[in-house]
């Protein structure tokens, strides 16, 4: 729960770090599933393993002479759309996160660290 | 010029560079408060310093020698394995950056274990935290200095007079007997290895910090110039990579008639459907050599209709014969013919029944198996080798693991945190973030393109010292001699940037956080100077001697120490820096069960060496509860277990709160850290 003397780098930074999560989460979930249905050439359903909890998949097993390689860039077409394009958009999405999104807070106050400055912690 | 003395003189230019940045930090150091400088230079990093740091020491050995391996080894798929690499850099350093910044500063902590211990004021936990790096960070310098020994006795190879006089020198002096009885009478290895341990523990433990984040943008400049440059020149051997793809897809099954001890296979594959005729000949028992006589021989002969035939004879009846993969492997190879790469046909296999042939497949210990080309274009591929080998090499389980396994696993590594306690301002740490998703980018994805390709150029066979070798290879193959030097160096640079970290890593575990912490704190300026250097370079002679006899796949112990890790420390520092709430027992518990889920889900890998030296068979891989990594269980644990722990004590004291949570004017600054608690 957010507090009126919250430090503005510790809400920053909290703020951030939830997109950043949903980021991934978004890419893991594309990447995964595109690559699963259409790279793959059999979805073997193991009991006691995650893939017992997918439905049936056989209609999805990719044959090899059904391999194309779009653009001529000699990449196979599950590996194009689902890990290259992701990866430049998410380059994209970089580039607004550091350079739009994320804020530059006051700099914290810096202690002028040293270790003849902080004994040792003491359990209470 | 040649390929070997362009690489020599790189090499040498190499090593000027790395001590020289050495030298000039250790000046530094003589100028700075010394544990604040050689343990986190004195927490000034810019945007390319911070940048190349982060990047040279995520992009470990593994990614230069394992990475491309497995690419080489099972194709496309791996672009599925690696593919969270496209967030990792925004993850790994945003999630946690700015934040751990700040607290670690307001704690007045170098290291991670400072962190724990200040945020939660708990010395006990603090030297928990040092413990667990301390027992991770040697597990995996042993697979990192063993990736640095084998690229080393590559890259000196051909250097002139090495071989031919350098090496049976040294054999014939008995100069390193006892070492070399360790290591299996490898000498290149051995030399390989010492002279890598030499050169990155000198540098590491006398120039510090300063001296690691220098070299790592230097060897940062190495790694992504050696990648970029070597894909025109793959493209242009194999005829671009849409030929390389489609020849691959279109490539009929091989057979892997054996393995030799590190991980080369002699394949018979062919075009046509029978321009191999492969023949088992069991002898009859009255004929059958002696116990100690090889139990299989192979003849291969080309016959009037020019196709290869060979005959597998077997010493004994087939389901009672003894031989090995080895066995297969060197009775192949005592035949000059077989050799060849040659074009060929299977014979029919219980696994694989459409296909065409006459006879059995070869017996092997560790059977590998047929792969159709279009095995390394689609998913999921095949494992290999030992006991799992025919299994998916990557299915749904573990793909969806791996994104946790790169990405939030890479957030939790101690090494990569303590740099982000490093940068001088959230600006640096912005720009820095940017740059490393351009520099994964150029160079993660194109290593699929090159390795994928590298399958019509290097042979497996042609890998004498394993697949770990494949970068060194095709550069040496495809690169003109000018280039070659460079991009041999890339995987040794990309090595020694993850072994210097992580030296420092122990050093400053014990140093800092076990000794001075824990021990004696009052200790003088030239104490602390003496022990530090003294603990870098005694940890890196340890390592060395472990690594002699090293274990046999890189990957897999680099991604046990990552998880273990992840798993340990990612829960009480995300915990720690976000949520007021989170408590000492809660930290307690993350870590403990953090630690103790992954050592106990990878104990079988632990445990595979010692069982098999006492002849006690063990199977040798890590257990995937539920098809997934145990990373994941360890952090289910640990982020489990630390918020149910934190909800059920007591609130921490106000005043820690405010410290690292409240405005600076709030925050009581002033105030030493954790006392009075």
């Amino acid at each position: 729960m957010a507090e009126p003397d919250d430090d503005p780098v510790y809400r920053d930074s909290k703020r951030e770090a939830l997109i950043i999560l949903l980021a991934w989460a978004t890419c893991m979930v594309w990447s995964v599933s595109y690559c699963y249905l259409n790279g793959y050439t059999r979805h073997d359903r193991v009991p006691g393993e995650v893939s017992a909890l997918l439905p049936t998949l056989d209609q999805h097993n990719r044959t090899p002479d059904s391999l194309t390689l779009p653009l001529g860039l000699g990449i196979p077409d599950w590996a194009l759309w689902g890990i290259v394009v992701p990866w430049i958009l998410c380059v994209v999405f970089s580039a607004w996160f550091c350079f739009v999104y994320m804020t530059d807070d006051p700099e914290p106050q810096d202690r002028g660290e040293d270790e003849h400055l902080v004994d040792p912690a003491v359990e209470d | 010029m040649t390929h070997e003395l362009a690489t020599g003189l790189v090499f040498l230019g190499y090593m000027v560079g790395v001590f020289g940045l050495a030298i000039l930090s250790n000046r530094l150091l003589q100028k700075k408060s010394f544990l604040a400088e050689y343990f986190l230079g004195s927490r000034g990093l810019g945007v390319w310093a911070l940048a190349f740091t982060f990047a040279a020491t995520s992009a470990s050995g593994g990614s230069f020698t394992g990475y491309p391996s497995l690419v080489y080894t099972y194709g496309w798929i791996v672009a599925l394995w690696i593919g969270s690499y496209m967030i990792v850099p925004v993850v790994t350093m945003g999630l946690m950056g700015k934040r751990l910044n700040q607290v670690s500063r307001r704690a007045g902590a170098l290291t991670i274990p400072d962190v724990i211990r200040e945020r939660f004021a708990s010395p006990g936990l603090g030297l928990f935290a040092s413990i667990v790096i301390v027992f991770f960070t040697l597990t995996n310098l042993i697979a990192q200095f063993k990736a640095g020994g084998i690229i080393l006795d590559v890259l000196l190879e051909g250097t002139p007079g090495y071989r031919d006089q350098i090496v049976p020198w040294v054999e014939q002096t008995g100069l390193l007997s006892p070492l070399l009885a360790i290591a299996g009478a490898d000498t290149g290895y051995v030399l390989g290895l010492l002279l890598f341990a030499f050169t990155v523990i000198l540098y590491t433990s006398y120039g510090g910090f300063r001296a690691v984040v220098w070299t790592d943008v230097m060897q940062g400049i190495v790694m992504g110039i050696g990648v970029l440059i070597l894909i025109p020149f793959t493209m242009a051997a194999v005829g671009g990579l849409n030929k390389a793809t489609r020849d691959l897809a279109e490539r009929p099954p091989r057979l892997v008639v054996g393995l030799a001890a590190r991980d080369n296979a002699i394949e018979y594959y062919g075009k046509a459907g029978a321009d191999v005729i492969i023949h088992h000949t069991t002898l009859p028992p009255a004929v059958a050599p002696d116990f100690g006589a090889p139990p299989l021989t192979v003849e291969v002969v080309e016959d009037d209709q020019g196709r290869i035939q060979i005959d597998v004879n077997l010493a004994a009846p087939m389901g009672t014969i003894e031989a090995t993969a080895r066995d297969v492997v060197e009775a192949v190879n005592a035949s000059p013919e077989a050799s060849a790469w040659v074009t060929a046909a299977i014979p029919k296999l219980d696994r694989y029944p459409d296909l065409a042939g006459n006879g059995t497949a070869p017996l092997m210990d560790e059977p590998n198996h047929l792969r159709a080309g279009s095995d390394l274009v689609f998913g999921p591929g095949l494992k290999q080798k030992g006991n799992g080998a025919g299994d998916p090499f990557h299915p749904i389980g573990m793909a969806i693991s791996f994104f946790f396994m790169w990405a939030i696993s890479g957030a939790g590594q101690p090494g990569t945190m303590v740099r982000l306690m490093a940068f001088r301002d959230s600006k640096t740490l912005r720009y820095a973030m940017f740059t490393v998703t351009i520099y994964f980018g150029c160079i993660y994805l194109p290593i699929i393109f090159l390795f994928t390709a590298a399958q019509q150029i290097i042979h497996p066979a042609e890998l004498t010292a394993g697949s770990d070798q494949i970068m060194p290879q095709l550069a040496s193959r495809v690169a003109p001699w000018w280039l070659a030097g460079i991009l041999i160096a890339a995987p040794f640079a990309a090595v020694m940037s993850t072994v210097d970290s992580f030296l420092l890593l122990i050093s400053s575990a014990v140093v800092r956080d076990i000794y001075q912490r824990s021990i004696n704190p009052d200790l003088s300026e030239r104490s602390v100077k003496i022990i530090s250097y003294s603990t870098t370079a005694i940890s890196g002679i340890l390592v060395t001697l472990m690594a002699l006899n090293p274990p046999r796949f890189l990957q897999d112990f680099i991604v046990m120490t990552g998880g273990g890790f992840a798993a340990t420390f990612l829960a009480p520092v995300f915990l720690g820096i976000y949520w007021k709430r989170m408590t000492r027992i809660g930290a307690w518990l993350s870590m403990a069960s953090g630690f103790i889920t992954t050592v106990i889900l990878f104990s079988p890998v632990l445990l595979a060496a010692p069982l098999a030296a006492l002849n006690v068979s063990w199977r040798s891989e890590e257990i995937h509860l539920f098809g997934l990594h145990p990373l994941i269980w360890g952090l289910v644990a640990s982020f489990g277990l630390g918020i149910l722990g934190s909800l059920v004590t007591p609130k921490p004291p106000r005043s820690l709160i405010d410290r690292y949570f409240a405005k600076p004017d709030l925050a009581g600054l002033d105030e030493p850290p954790a006392h009075h608690v």
